[in-house]
């Protein structure tokens, strides 16, 4: 039996690296909690990238509030769609800002809804791969149908309450000074991220 | 590791215009294949330019999309320059956004596309030729795969729905007449083909929406329709987007949140109002069959249709070209029939017989193809269905509020409605997984994969 079915996961290494953490019992919670901040922030600079990240968090938090009630329009959240490049993270986020607007959630309360759905849909989106991929393996006899199953079931608990909390509140942070606290910089080794290559021509 | 992939220059260049230096060549007649004359009989009046330039561009997108393997995270981006008669329309401000709107919310990719004059005229087709498709009584249209959806939709539209229906079908294959009720009904072909760069192209396919969508809004707007009706039940539709996997873009070919970017694109091009309709949407495959059975008794509906995507090379046993049985489409073809009490043959597939526990020896002896790439088409497929069932379930409750919330958007309803309809899908679609598997028996192979339910 193969030791390491995350080794062959079609994903990039952040996530591979999440999977060899739960893969294994001996690492805690704790390693397993830094292993997916670490993928899901670096998932956030590729796809989301900090300028979109910027414009949301500023649709909500910035000066610019459109009216004294605090509210964000639709049109203003498409229009931050349109600004940055595709993908699916952002689309999450976009549409996961005009369901909290549409729940009356104004300002910081609106803002953290839309990351904490956002985070949750993205980690049940990577484990039902690893799943995938794992059941792949159990079936070539380098892992089993239960440790399928576990590795699935422990990804997403780690998604709780508490810790798409934090993770919102490392997201609102990043958008709105433009960086990282230094510690997590340091961590997780991440730069500006990608452009929209039109927007500079 | 480059983040921001590298951007594929495209140009589409006609028969005899010149390649450029930098840019990957999309040649018209060699790579794009289309007959633009069939479309210009549905009108009686003067050669449309826009018929041709309509088509041109959901060729050069396919082309884009299906010669370029996609990168692991997914974003592909393209700057593509199309010829095309009227570049002052199709350059327009609005019309361009509504484009890339589009297709960077079907595809996942960053799309760059400019419009240019075309170099040499094009031939504008001899008038005179018109058929049944000239007298214009047609009021809706149906985009017509001749598949489980095509037929119930036909069969129910025909008994309930007062409008006469024009069935569209684009690609190679030929369908001459249809027949519902021993009545032939009116059906038109549009012979469209495109070849990508490569034999090793990239198999997402997200743009045959646009394709199949695109064509459908031009055969709308010659016609005179408003209205497309759209086949796919709720499974295929939501499904892919209920459930996303990894870091690949959610599929929404058939999706209201696309169908509704589509019509405001048509709306650009043509200045009229054409709407998508997805009549089937809040049914599960099984239920629309189950629809059609009583209106259309009788098993041709499951004789006459495929739903496996696989070729004669991946599919074939028993010396005949089966469908496999055990990928996405076919496992829910099979659980969907079941559930509308039909009873197949098993020798339509591959995979005959689920109940056996061994995934091998459950293919027919005379199964020549990669077991092990069918080995996890069929763990995708069983996991897909399986991840459905659990899709409204407390941990996954708000993934499935923006996926209503999208619902509502594209098919202009409130939130609470597509709330209730939604969560009637996925308790039906339980139900008749549930009971599928259970058919199966508990030693099936499928049992071993899947757990919700």
């Amino acid at each position: 039996m193969s030791d390491g079915p995350y080794r062959s996961l079609n994903m990039e290494k952040v996530w591979r690296d999440l999977a060899q953490c739960v893969h294994y019992p001996a690492n805690s919670v704790l390693d397993r909690t830094d292993a997916l901040t670490k993928a899901l922030l670096r998932t956030v600079k590729t796809q989301i990238t900090p300028n979109g990240l910027r414009l949301i968090v500023e649709a909500f938090t910035g000066a610019s509030q459109p009216d004294m009630f605090n509210t964000v329009s639709p049109e203003k959240l498409e229009a931050i769609r349109s600004l940055c490049l595709p993908s699916d993270l952002l689309n999450s986020a976009i549409d996961n800002a005009k369901l909290a607007v549409s729940f009356g959630l104004v300002g910081d309360d609106a803002l953290e809804n839309c990351l904490n759905r956002t985070i949750e849909d993205h980690c049940r989106s990577r484990s039902r791969q690893i799943e995938e991929h794992y059941l792949r393996k159990a079936e070539l006899n380098e892992t089993t149908f239960e440790k399928s199953r576990a590795i699935r079931r422990d990804l997403d608990g780690l998604v709780t309450q508490s810790f798409r909390a934090s993770m919102t509140a490392k997201l609102i942070e990043w958008g709105k000074s433009g960086h990282l606290s230094k510690a997590s910089i340091d961590k997780n080794s991440l730069d500006a991220g990608p452009v929209r290559a039109t927007d500079h021509e | 590791m480059s983040e921001y992939p590298q951007v594929q220059h495209v140009r589409v260049v006609q028969e005899h215009e010149k390649s450029r230096s930098g840019s990957h060549t999309c040649r018209i007649g060699s790579h794009i294949s289309f007959d633009a004359d069939k479309l210009q009989c549905y009108v009686p009046g003067p050669w449309e330019p826009v018929i041709y330039d309509t088509m041109l561009v959901a060729g050069a997108v396919e082309f884009c999309d299906i010669s370029f393997k996609r990168p692991l995270g997914w974003r592909r981006a393209f700057k593509l320059s199309i010829p095309v008669h009227e570049p002052g329309r199709w350059n327009a401000d609005e019309l361009k956004a509504a484009l890339r709107s589009c297709l960077e919310r079907l595809t996942g990719d960053a799309w760059d596309i400019s419009f240019r004059s075309l170099k040499h005229a094009v031939d504008s087709p001899a008038q005179g030729d018109f058929g049944f498709e000239a007298d214009r009584r047609f009021k809706a249209a149906i985009p017509y795969s001749d598949g489980l959806d095509s037929r119930a939709l036909a069969a129910i539209m025909h008994h309930n729905d007062p409008r006469p229906l024009l069935r569209i079908r684009v690609g190679e294959k030929n369908i001459r007449s249809h027949q519902v009720d021993d009545t032939k009904v009116p059906f038109e072909n549009i012979p469209f083909s495109v070849v990508g760069l490569k034999a090793n192209r990239e198999s997402s396919a997200r743009s045959r929406g646009f394709k199949f969508g695109l064509l459908s809004g031009l055969a709308a707007y010659l016609t005179g329709i408003d209205a497309i009706v759209v086949p796919e039940s709720g499974q295929g539709s939501f499904g892919p987007m209920l459930v996303t996997v990894g870091q690949a873009h959610g599929d929404r070919r058939t999706h209201p949140e696309f169908t509704s970017l589509l019509s405001a694109f048509l709306r650009q091009i043509f200045e009229r109002e054409i709407r998508f309709e997805h009549p089937l949407i809040w049914n599960t495959k099984g239920q629309s069959l189950a629809h059609a059975r009583q209106l259309a008794p009788g098993d041709a509906i499951w004789k006459e249709t495929r739903s496996c995507w696989k070729d004669a090379r991946l599919a074939s046993a028993g010396n005949s070209h089966r469908q496999c049985g055990i990928c996405a489409a076919c496992l829910l073809r099979r659980c969907s029939l079941h559930a509308a009490g039909y009873v197949e043959d098993p020798e339509m597939y591959v995979w005959e017989d689920l109940s056996l526990p061994d995934f091998a020896s459950a293919a027919h002896p005379s199964f020549r193809a990669n077991l092990a790439s069918a080995k996890n088409d069929a763990i995708a497929a069983t996991l897909h269905m399986d991840h459905i069932a659990e899709s409204d379930r407390d941990y996954g409750k708000l993934s499935l509020q923006r996926q209503v919330l999208l619902a509502a958007e594209g098919l202009g309803i409130s939130y609470e409605n597509a709330y209730s309809s939604m969560t009637k899908l996925i308790a039906q679609h339980r139900s008749e997984w549930h009971d599928f598997k259970a058919a199966q028996g508990s030693a099936s192979f499928l049992q071993s994969w899947a757990i919700a339910a």
